[in-house]
């Protein structure tokens, strides 16, 4: 891909990039797309050069044909090339890194669900309407929770910000304190 | 109350954003395209050695590939 290929208005190289690698894993996998990359499509205006993605546990002989799918499509991981050795990370709840054309930035990094707030996370997916792109992403209380309440760095703060003010017609606050206190229990 | 404190560009580009986002979608995609590029482009400028611990690379197909590039 020359320099400039991707400078087109209508899309962004990170959803391109973020959509080619869902249609691929959905079809082994239910996964949801987390944290930054999630406010950046709810227009938050900030840079990020990796993209969250937390996916349903698989047995081996399926990750051995997402993983070949995934090579077909030229997609690399940092850590090997190896599906065993890969899955070993992901198995171990340490997540792998994902490129595409050897490009080092933006990046996948991916893991298996780990724990209850995975799970719930997972069951509460959506498309989301306002972001109008076949990606699924955790609850925008999720989002919020998160960074409200685990991450706490002055971005995550202000994506926090973003989100509020992005979607405060649908936002459900006693959501955001439910996941709060789980995340206190299994997080912190 | 001063204008530093008044002024908070996260919140006015929310509410400008969620106002008309078909207007500032297409800037926002340029920003973060410029964004990737410009990072994709320092990568560049650094020797393998340095890219293989920064990003702690450990495919030995993937360096093999970063060597042959450069």
């Amino acid at each position: 891909m020359k320099d400039f290929d991707y400078l087109v208005t209508d899309s962004n190289y990170l959803i391109e990039f973020c959509q080619s690698f869902c249609k691929i894993l959905e079809k082994f996998a239910k996964y949801i797309v987390v944290s930054g990359f999630f406010v950046i499509c709810s227009g938050r205006s900030r840079g990020t050069e990796d993209i969250d993605i937390i996916m349903e546990s698989i047995e081996y002989e399926s990750f051995i044909e997402l993983f070949a799918e995934l090579q077909k499509n030229n997609f690399t991981c940092l850590q090997s090339s190896d599906p065993r050795e890969i899955y070993k990370y992901l198995i171990e709840a340490m997540p792998i890194r994902i490129l595409r054309e050897e490009k080092l930035i933006p990046n996948i990094e991916l893991k298996f669900v780990k724990d209850v707030l995975d799970e719930y996370q997972m069951k509460t997916r959506k498309i989301v309407e306002f972001i109008d792109r076949n990606i699924y992403f955790s609850s925008v209380e999720a989002n919020i929770a998160f960074k409200e309440e685990l991450l706490k760095s002055p971005k995550d703060l202000d994506d926090a910000k973003h989100l509020r003010i992005t979607y405060y017609e649908i936002i459900n606050e006693e959501e955001i304190e439910k996941l709060k206190e789980m995340i206190r229990k299994y997080r912190l | 109350m001063c204008l530093e404190q008044k002024f908070d560009f996260v919140e006015l580009w929310a509410k400008k954003f969620k106002e008309n986002p078909e207007k500032y979608r297409p800037m926002l995609n340029e920003f973060i395209n410029a964004q990737i590029l410009h990072a994709q482009k320092q990568l560049r400028k650094l020797p393998t050695e340095k890219l293989i611990k920064l990003f702690n690379i450990k495919n030995t197909d993937l360096i093999k590939k970063l060597n042959e590039e450069r």
